[in-house]
């Protein structure tokens, strides 16, 4: 469980990441309530503390809010989830190309070879 | 609030803390660490009454340390000795009788949390069920301090892992301030607000750790490593 | 007073094996004053002797449920001593309960020895035999809190010293300080103006010893010396009494002060 984390880089941070992908898969909905801060803490193995870090962070991107005495809830403004889907794709994108063009691939290279790659990929689902 | 103001403490010749000063704030769950012999238990021996220093002061909450702040703080030793007669039952009672603080509800909560059966006799008990009862009485009382010295030490990987989520699920980080000792740094990694690192009686560093993940990009376990090196 | 209580209840199952050795111990002595009495066709004497030793043992049985009882919390300080309650109620609740199991076994015994004495020796008097036992209970129980504040006393220097050195040098500095404590004490007991502020309320033999015929005793003169010899000064009883609880302070100081974990 302890591993769920890289120990080098802020928790809070590793935990808001983890949470937004939660959203965006749509593992908690818009409107939703999220658990405690406690009971995420318990789930992860994280201090309390912590969580309340990322809730405040979380907060602060307008993905979460909280309600006063009720509890944190996932935004019900699609907009702003669709801006985090955007933003968490560009992250990914541009880690995946950074890598790709230190290793010399050209752009070509890239779009045959995603192309491809989704083709096989599809092929393999179908 | 724990305030050590340029504590020495001597057995015989021997020193095991040499000028020690260390402020740590209430609402937070802090890791003492360092190898064997280099100050820890002493440091919350000394913050419990149960040591007196040779030189300078020791407080918590502004009061002058002495064997009677067993008031306001919850020790828990090392040492795995225990009154044998007793059943698991009657130890959170006998605390309970002790300690006015005490939570027998909450006792029975973190209890079946810890999966203990009240009715068995100590002297039955696993040692992991003994580290795991130390903890219940430890965690129940309402306390604004908390002292764990390596609790867990000799305990197998689930017990430590049942520790760490029991002192998630119930210590109130509104409140108290738990100051915890221990070489099992990767089981404390993602539960500490801070670390002090202790090393021949002298404290060497005192971090937020989130803030070494940010500023050094450091784990604890790094850091360790730099500041022992 | 509730905390004190639940603590009391504990020291009573922590002690408890410390009075059934005694217990054992005693009904052996007895048993075996008995049997060896039955078997060389004397019982009454030797069961007497066995008798009068049990009753000087039980002097010892104080200190020594104190030795059990405080060996096993030697080990486990750190449990003890995490408490905000006083060294006084600690120990106090240790000496209560060794005391209750100490006036139990005594119970029995005078009750025992009462019916014992009243059957056989028939040239004293029921008054004489209460006032005997009587004396010897007094005098029990007195010399028994007497070296059980001293044990206490003395444990709290060996526990002192035994944190900065190894048990056996703790001990020999310990007894030697013992020795000396003994000296000085002794020393100061013998001092003229010591002997006039302790010596009142003498008890005579012939106090205690009513209607008896010391007329049994051939030379006149050397039962009327006897008769009003003094056994002991009420005087020394309060002294000693006071002497203890000095000393029983004097231990919580030093276990308050000087014990660590």
């Amino acid at each position: 469980m302890a591993d769920i984390f890289h120990s080098s880089q802020p928790i809070y941070q590793q935990l808001a990441e983890r949470m937004k992908k939660q959203i965006i898969r749509g593992e908690l909905a818009p409107g939703d309530k999220l658990p405690s801060v406690r009971e995420t803490g318990i789930e992860v193995s994280v201090n309390p503390n912590t969580v309340q870090r990322t809730y405040r962070e979380l907060e602060s991107m307008h993905i979460v809010e909280s309600r006063r005495g009720q509890g944190t809830f996932v935004t019900e403004d699609e907009g702003v989830l669709e801006s985090i889907r955007e933003e968490m794709k560009t992250e990914l994108m541009t880690t995946f190309f950074q890598g790709m063009h230190e290793m010399g691939y050209t752009n070509e290279e890239i779009e045959r070879g995603l192309i491809d790659f989704l083709n096989e990929k599809g092929e393999q689902k179908g | 609030m724990i305030t050590l103001t340029n504590v020495s403490k001597r057995y015989g010749t021997k020193k095991a803390l040499d000028h020690v000063n260390l402020e740590l704030t209430p609402g937070k769950l802090i890791g003492l660490v360092g190898e064997n012999g280099s100050g820890k238990s002493t440091t919350l021996k000394l913050i419990a009454g149960l040591n007196h220093p040779t030189n300078g002061e020791v407080r918590v909450n502004g009061e002058k340390v002495t064997r009677k702040i067993a008031d306001s703080v919850s020790y828990l030793s090392e040492l795995d000795e225990y009154y044998r007669f007793f059943t698991v039952k009657r130890s959170i009672e006998f605390q309970s009788s002790q300690f006015k603080d005490f939570d027998k509800e909450k006792a029975y909560e973190i209890l079946k949390f810890m999966k203990l059966d009240p009715n068995d006799k100590l002297k039955h008990l696993s040692k992991g069920n003994r580290g795991r009862l130390k903890i219940v009485l430890s965690l129940a009382r309402n306390v604004p301090v908390i002292l764990m010295d390596e609790p867990f030490s000799g305990l197998d990987p689930m017990v430590r892992n049942s520790i760490v989520k029991g002192l998630i699920s119930f210590i109130d980080l509104e409140k108290q301030l738990v100051l915890i000792t221990t070489h099992e740094i990767r089981e404390v990694e993602n539960i500490l607000d801070e670390v002090v690192a202790i090393k021949a009686g002298s404290i060497i560093g005192h971090h937020n750790v989130e803030e070494l993940r940010e500023q050094k990009q450091m784990g604890i376990v790094d850091w360790m490593t730099e500041v022992y090196e | 007073m509730n905390a004190w209580l639940s603590l009391t209840k504990k020291e009573f199952q922590l002690g408890l094996p410390a009075f059934l050795i005694a217990l054992i111990l005693y009904l052996g002595i007895l048993s075996g004053g008995y049997f060896t009495g039955n078997y060389a066709g004397y019982t009454e004497g030797l069961l007497s002797v066995a008798l009068g030793f049990v009753v000087i043992l039980h002097i010892f049985f104080l200190p020594f449920y104190l030795y059990y009882s405080l060996s096993a919390e030697r080990k486990r300080l750190h449990l003890w001593l995490h408490t905000p309650m006083s060294i006084a109620g600690l120990l106090s609740s240790k000496v209560v309960t060794g005391i209750t199991f100490m006036v139990f076994t005594f119970a029995v015994f005078i009750i025992g020895s009462t019916q014992f004495f009243l059957h056989t020796f028939d040239f004293f008097n029921q008054e004489t035999i209460f006032n005997l036992l009587g004396s010897i209970t007094v005098f029990v129980f007195t010399l028994g809190f007497f070296i059980a504040a001293l044990f206490l006393f003395f444990w709290s220097i060996f526990l002192t010293f035994s944190q900065r050195m190894n048990d056996f040098i703790s001990f020999i500095l310990t007894f030697i300080l013992f020795l000396f404590i003994s000296w000085i004490y002794g020393s100061l007991m013998d001092l003229s103006f010591m002997q006039t502020l302790t010596n009142w309320g003498s008890i005579q033999v012939n106090d205690i010893i009513v209607g008896f015929e010391f007329g049994y005793v051939e030379n006149a003169f050397e039962a009327q010396a006897m008769s009003e010899s003094s056994i002991f000064y009420i005087g020394h009883f309060v002294r000693d009494i006071v002497v203890a609880v000095i000393m029983f302070i004097a231990a919580c100081w030093i276990i308050e002060k000087k014990v660590e974990v």
